[in-house]
């Protein structure tokens, strides 16, 4: 029988598998290239940003060195005015003018520089105050030199409001470069911190990236292989089934070279056998010679069932036996069976006899459940006690089907041993010394026809009691595997 | 009666057209297919036994001769077989214009009854 689990994918299946596998591959590899791509975006804007702090570093770097420079034109203010007023010296007012005529712009420009930010406009609007304010003194003295008036710039001097007020300059320049340092401070601290976030991301988005690649790699390698191997199987498979195919042909071609071969032979000597036995035709036999002839004849019978045995199992095994359905009496086939086996029973004298009641019409194979009945009535005659024995066949409708049995009151199958008894060349007794001869293919054959015909068949059997084998066949003579044909 | 035997088959042959004889009736053997057709085409026989199997030209090729030519209503031919030749096989035959169809292994007996001598 051809039993083989066969899978082989059609072409659209094929493709619809190659399909998702293509966007499968694609959508894992676009992984790493986005991975990849957000390390680089977070690069550049960190890259932006240390610029950035440059800019402003620098910035920085720039109000300090301006404050510096105010302070410096301030102490060149100071030092010029009050060298000019112990000296007298006009040439000491050089570094006095230039200072404030320098101090202006320095004030302007640091003034600029830091326009964005609030508290050191107001520190510069403190400072621009006190270097008026110095500016005042200085002049103020410079001009009471002029007039000659030495002593009350002496005085000026003496009475220190002008060192105050130069203290003043100097805490607010402090102030100035403090909040600048500051801020250069919180600044670098920021820059440092996303350094380090860049650092991560890199790293953390380069893990990734690799990771998804060998995961993409190893996957989509996995992949080809089992499709590969999936390819492999599927024409390992066609070819094995190839070959079962080409095995069944042969197993047909060899049975029915088989049945040619042995069957002529058979002819020959089953021919020769009943001219021999016929009285007159080739000569008259004494009583060994006719029960020696005999015997011959009733062996080529049995070869000639074992060979149509042999043969019909290996039909049903390939599914080559032919049915030739019509409709029939029931109740008349059973009174045939009688007669048929009328002869064997009256040998062993069995009582045999056909119990249906009713008048019964099926369409199915009557040729066929004549097999089935031959194979059934054989094995009841072998088991049943000789001169004692009993068999009984019946037929009846029921549920739309029709119920057969025979029944005998032979040894009985064993409950265990009744479920191996459908099995190929199985028999309960095989010993030498077994009183029931043939091949065990009896019930496989009746089971296949009857199960071709959309039939069941079962036993109900107890040892020491006897045998009743069943089958059914549907009523309207169609198989449950036809009528799901015709739907 | 004038019986024709095509069997390629020589014991079978020996066997039957001796059995046959003894019987009382003519016996003609060919053991080939051509042959019986021209044998058939010939002469007119009561009965002709035509095995199914045998090589170069089968049973069933004489059969499609004698149909295609129309002489197949003259004759009662009986096919005689051994092989698992199918039933729809044998039907068609029998529609183009056999007989009956006897399988080997036969009775002698239900052979003579086939044959209806
Ligand atoms: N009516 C019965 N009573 C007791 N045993 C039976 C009966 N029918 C069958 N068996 C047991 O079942 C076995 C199988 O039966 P089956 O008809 O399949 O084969 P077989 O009769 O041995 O050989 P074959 O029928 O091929 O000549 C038998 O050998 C016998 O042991
Ligand atoms: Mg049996």
């Amino acid at each position: 029988m051809l039993t083989v689990g066969f899978v082989i994918l059609t072409s659209t299946e094929k493709a619809r598998i190659k399909k998702i596998n293509t966007k499968l591959i694609i959508i894992v590899s676009m992984l790493p290239i986005i991975s990849f791509g957000t390390v680089g975006i977070t690069s550049y804007y960190e890259i932006t940003g240390f610029n950035e702090d440059q800019k402003w570093t620098q910035h920085t770097h720039q109000v300090i060195e301006q404050s510096d420079a105010i302070e410096k034109s301030m102490l060149n203010i100071e030092t010029g005015s009050r060298g000019y007023v112990i000296t007298g010296n006009p040439a000491l007012l050089e570094p006095f003018n230039s200072g404030i005529s320098q101090v202006k712009s320095q004030i302007d420009s640091i003034r600029t520089l830091t326009a964005d930010n609030p508290i050191e406009q107001s520190n510069i609007e403190k400072l621009t105050t006190a270097i008026e304010e110095k500016i005042k003194i200085s002049s103020n003295m410079v001009n009471l030199t002029e007039i000659g008036d030495v002593a009350s710039a002496v005085k000026d001097i003496n009475s220190l409001k002008g060192k105050r007020t130069m203290d003043e300059i100097r805490q607010d320049i402090n102030n100035i470069k403090n909040e600048e340092n500051n801020l250069l401070i919180k600044r670098a601290d920021l820059t440092q911190s996303a350094a380090q976030n860049t650092v991560y991301v890199i790293i953390l988005g380069s893990l990734i990236a690799i990771a998804i690649t060998g995961i993409t790699t190893f996957t989509t390698y996995r992949k080809i292989q089992q499709n590969n191997k999936f390819e492999r199987d599927n024409i390992k498979l066609h070819l094995e089934t190839e070959k079962l195919k080409e095995i069944d042909k042969i197993k047909g071609e060899l049975s029915a070279m088989v049945s040619h071969e042995l069957k002529t032979p058979l002819v020959v000597i089953g021919g020769y056998a009943e001219m021999l036995r016929e009285e007159g035709v080739i000569g008259n036999l004494n009583k060994e010679q006719r029960d020696a002839v005999d015997t011959i004849n009733s062996q080529v019978t049995k070869l000639e069932r074992l060979i149509s045995d042999v043969l019909d199992a290996q039909k049903m095994d390939l599914k080559r036996m032919k049915y030739n359905k019509k409709q029939f009496e029931v109740d008349k086939f059973m009174d045939e069976q009688i007669h048929i086996h009328s002869k064997i029973m009256d040998d062993k004298k069995t009582h045999f006899n056909n119990s249906t009641s009713e008048k019964i019409r099926l369409v199915s194979d009557p040729d066929r459940l004549s097999q089935v009945f031959a194979n059934l009535i054989k094995n009841a005659v072998d088991f049943v006690p000789v001169n004692d024995g009993s068999i009984e066949i019946n037929a009846q409708n029921k549920n739309g089907q029709v119920i057969f049995y025979v029944k005998d009151n032979g040894s009985g199958i064993p409950k265990e041993k009744q479920e191996d008894l459908f099995k190929k060349f199985y028999q309960i007794d095989s010993s030498l010394k077994r009183s029931h001869g043939g091949t065990g293919l009896g019930l496989v054959i009746c089971k296949g026809i009857v199960e071709a015909l959309g039939g069941k068949i079962w036993i109900e059997s107890e040892v020491g009691k006897g045998t009743t084998i069943w089958f059914s066949i549907p009523a309207n003579g169609i198989s449950q595997a036809e009528s799901d044909e015709h739907t | 009666m004038k019986i024709l035997l095509i069997d390629d088959n020589d014991s079978i042959t020996e066997m039957l057209s001796k059995y046959l004889r003894i019987k009382g009736h003519e016996c003609i053997v060919s053991n080939d297919g051509r042959n019986g057709l021209t044998l058939i085409e010939q002469e007119k026989f009561h009965a002709v036994l035509l095995d199914l199997a045998m090589p170069d030209f089968t049973g069933i090729e004489v059969i499609e001769h004698l149909h295609k030519s129309g002489k197949m209503k003259n004759n009662k031919i009986i096919l005689f077989t051994a092989s698992s030749i199918t039933d729809e096989q044998i039907q068609d035959l029998i529609k183009k214009g056999a007989h009956s169809c006897i399988k080997k292994p036969v009775r002698l007996e239900v052979l003579l009854k086939s044959i209806g001598a």
